[in-house]
């Protein structure tokens, strides 16, 4: 194993709880395991490492990388249903009720403010976010208090 | 009371990151990572290769340029000779550019002028 190698290993053994977070968030029902997830975005990782240059921090750029993984399957995966013509499948079936409550709801927001606003659950400061989402600052904290207020009245309407 | 209870759900969302576990053990977590840099082609291992092909098709052109040169410029047998007779004394030249006796003549004349 190079040093390349090694170090790509030790980054994921410090990140792999984080990792299996994204992937949990974006449940996908059976067309997608979270183990399959996990492995996906383990290729992806491995695959742009080289462009890591480590001007961002580790945590960010995984979350990048891992996102866009995400996102692109899960289009793939709704086009696969759309074309199948079969029943949705119910994302968010764990026990965790609240988390998934909300994150159905987060769900139905436009995808940019759908990545802010997950970003901000996941802990990232409005300068990461601003960095990840390519928008300034003060954009992000205008379209996460927009969202915020959209998904407050989603909830009380549902409630 | 709707707007607390929406608070409170957004705030416990909030810590959901910090509760996550993954379920890998060590094992499986290093058969995850071997199998993802044995199925992915990452750029950082292939550079030797993209440069083998580099310099084979630099090379390949570099060879193409001087057969054309050594072909065109250097060793491209005459297309004829040509006799002239100048002063009284026969000249024979290879000519390369189809130029014809009189063209010749004058222009050793020019020459000699």
């Amino acid at each position: 194993m190079d040093n390349n190698e090694q170090r790509f290993k030790e980054m994921i053994v410090r990140h792999k709880d984080f990792i299996w977070h994204i992937c949990e968030s974006y449940r996908m029902g059976a067309t997608w395991e979270v183990s399959d997830m996990f492995q996906e975005v383990l290729c992806m990782l491995w695959r742009y490492y080289p462009g890591f240059d480590g001007r961002s921090a580790e945590r960010t750029w995984i979350y990048k990388v891992a996102n866009n993984t995400l996102i692109s399957l899960k289009r793939r995966a709704i086009n696969r249903q759309q074309t199948n013509d079969t029943v949705p499948e119910q994302y968010y079936n764990d026990d965790r009720t609240e988390y998934n409550d909300l994150m159905q709801l987060i769900e139905t927001l436009e995808e940019k403010d759908y990545c802010i606003v997950k970003a901000h659950l996941d802990g990232f400061d409005y300068a990461e976010i601003a960095k990840m989402v390519g928008i300034s600052v003060a954009a992000v904290s205008m379209r996460l208090s927009r969202a915020k207020q959209k998904l407050r009245k989603m909830y009380e309407y549902e409630k | 009371m709707k707007n607390k209870d929406f608070d409170k759900q957004w705030n416990n969302c909030k810590e959901e990151y910090k509760k996550a576990k993954c379920p890998l053990d060590s094992n499986d977590l290093d058969r995850f990572i071997t199998r993802a840099m044995e199925t992915t082609q990452n750029p950082a291992t292939k550079p030797k290769t993209r440069n083998v092909w580099i310099w084979s098709l630099s090379a390949a052109a570099a060879c193409m340029a001087m057969l054309f040169v050594v072909n065109t410029v250097v060793a491209k047998p005459a297309d004829e000779f040509q006799h002239i007779i100048i002063d009284g004394q026969e000249i024979i030249f290879a000519c390369n550019n189809g130029c014809s006796p009189e063209n010749t003549v004058e222009m050793f004349n020019q020459i000699i002028q």
